[in-house]
């Protein structure tokens, strides 16, 4: 296992997870349901996906996983957090007016903004995981 | 105030590719190639094994623009 591959496998299932919790969000919002489809699917790909990474990164080589987790990685990973706050904080206010024009109950704002934020910052941080690696 | 570096001319005088580098010091290559590019400011720990790596001081290898 090298750390190329480590980190394509981290880019694919930040990426598989982050898209599986915005289409929660959107079919949530489209079809006014706090559960367009089961809730634990969105948990299930993030436990899931972190599993398999701890588990990959125990099964390589020490070297190969020290650089994967660099603190280039960690740079990314904190660019993106910071940005996905600002986006949970945005929600705030735009759910606000989309509640009080009747377009959102509360508990399909409380679905859509959760899994939004989780799906803001895998997205990114995939995105900026595959930058610079051309 | 502008950190500069001269990493990629003295990566390239020691015959090195950006991953054999990047294996040196443990690092991906992505952040030997972002940090060539001046995207990504180095600790002082990488700083210090980049220099090492390449048989140079830190102080050749980053410098302040004061402009």
């Amino acid at each position: 296992m090298t750390s190329n591959t480590l980190t394509t496998l981290r880019i694919g299932l930040f990426g598989l997870t982050g898209i599986v919790c915005l289409a929660y969000a959107t079919l949530a919002l489209l079809y006014a349901t706090p559960a367009p489809f089961s809730a634990w699917i969105p948990g299930a790909f993030g436990i899931s996906s972190g599993v398999i990474l701890a588990i990959t990164s125990r099964m390589a080589p020490a070297k190969a996983a020290s650089m994967t987790w660099d603190e280039g990685y960690a740079a990314d990973a904190s660019r993106a957090a910071s940005r996905a706050f600002w986006i949970a904080i945005f929600q705030y206010p735009v759910f606000g007016v989309l509640m009080a024009l009747g377009l959102a109950t509360p508990s399909v704002s409380f679905a859509a903004m959760g899994t939004l934020t989780a799906a803001a910052y895998l997205l990114m941080a995939a995105w900026f995981d595959m930058q610079g690696r051309a | 105030m502008i950190l500069r570096n001269t990493l990629a001319v003295h990566r390239k005088t020691q015959g090195l590719t950006q991953a054999q580098l990047a294996e040196a010091v443990s690092v991906s290559r992505k952040t030997i190639n972002t940090v060539e590019n001046a995207v990504f400011i180095p600790s002082t720990v990488l700083a210090l094994k980049l220099a090492r790596a390449l048989e140079v001081t830190v102080e050749t290898l980053f410098e302040l623009d004061e402009d």
